[in-house]
Formats: C-alpha cells, structure tokens, sequence
C-alpha cells in the first residue's frame, strides 16, 4: 500500500522520531510505514489520520493490482 | 548492533533485555546439564529431575515473551518479534529434520541436544538484524 505519510509529515517539519512520539509507537515502525515495508492496523491509521486532520483515504492508497 | 536499541521505548528495551536474560539462563543450564550428563551417567529419576530442570526456565521464559507481546503497544514491534520466533522456530525445525535424516553416526547429532540454544540465538540474530535494518 503507497501512503503519504512522508509528505505529510515533511509539511510539518517534523521528523520520524516526533511523529512516533506523537502516536506513541517506535520511530522504527514509523520508517517501516513510510517505506512501505508495513501496512498499519486499523486502529492506528485512524491516529494517523485523526494526527493530520484528514481521512485515511488521503494518506493511504491502494497499489494498483499487477 | 547494540546501538538499535537506543531508539527503543523504556518499556521494550526492559522488556528484551528481561527476555535475554532468561534466554540466557535457559542457554546456561542446558549446556551445564548435557556437560553432566556427557561426563557422567546419573540414574533415571536423577536424569528426569534433570530433564524437569531445563524446562523450567523455559517455561517463564515463554510466559515473558507473552506478556510483553501483549503489553507492546507498538504492532510493528509486536510483528519484528513475533518474525524474529518464527526465524528461530524454522531454523530449530530444520537442523533438527536435516540431522534426524543423518542419523546418529553424524557428529552433528550433538546440535539435537542444543535445539534451544539455536532457537535463542537465531530469535537474536534475526530481532537484532531487523531493528538494524528498520532504523
């Protein structure tokens, strides 16, 4: 799934780790999103949205199928 | 690869170290067990008192790494060390059906005894190369 989230993050001037600080997860888990490595729960995408005050739909897009 | 740890949360870096500790311990009284048993040749209620003796360790062990599994708020986390297991689960799965094919002819058929140990160690290597390559 391709996300955002860097964008969105680099908007705000904030790095990795205050955006991890921020959702109170590992800044690792915030690199692993970012680049793709880790899809979020649920649970969590809709901090990340609630965070920057938009929907889930606008960090998170489905990758076209192959 | 020590320094990975520093990103982590009080809470993980107590909690992984709590579990390396009894990891180790489960590491030390198994090899200081098979030395006995290597060495000398006890009777069987001495050798099930044994036996009782190096799962008892493991059993605590195992009721740690579950409760930090659900304490971790981080599912990223929660995900590296549940892959982190699996890596060591497969790698005990394999030396062990690679050396129950060989026999025991093989001296390999020593790491048979040492299952645990390779659990820990490749549970280790692989949390540790995971949290290297995810900074």
């Amino acid at each position: 799934m391709k996300n955002r989230l860097r964008v969105l993050r680099a908007e705000r001037q904030w790095s990795q780790a205050d955006l991890a600080q921020k959702l109170d997860v590992s800044r690792q888990s915030i690199n692993a999103i970012e680049t793709g490595r880790f899809d979020p729960s649920l649970p969590l995408a809709f901090r990340l949205a609630r965070l920057f005050e938009t929907t889930i739909e606008a960090i998170f897009m489905e990758e076209p199928a192959p | 690869m020590r320094f990975c740890r520093r990103q982590l949360s009080t809470y993980q870096r107590r909690s992984l170290r709590t579990i390396e500790i009894m990891m180790g311990i489960c590491i030390a009284i198994s090899i200081l067990l098979q030395a006995i048993l290597e060495r000398h040749n006890p009777a069987m209620p001495i050798r099930y008192a044994m036996a009782f003796l190096s799962i008892v360790p493991v059993i605590p062990t195992i009721l740690m790494i579950a409760r930090y599994l659900r304490g971790e708020k981080d599912e990223y986390m929660r995900n590296l060390v549940v892959e982190s297991m699996l890596w060591g689960l497969s790698f005990v799965l394999i030396a062990d059906t690679f050396i129950s094919c060989i026999g025991p002819l093989s001296f390999l058929v020593v790491i048979g005894n040492i299952s645990l140990d390779i659990f820990v160690l490749t549970t280790s290597a692989a949390l540790e190369i995971k949290l290297w390559r995810n900074q």
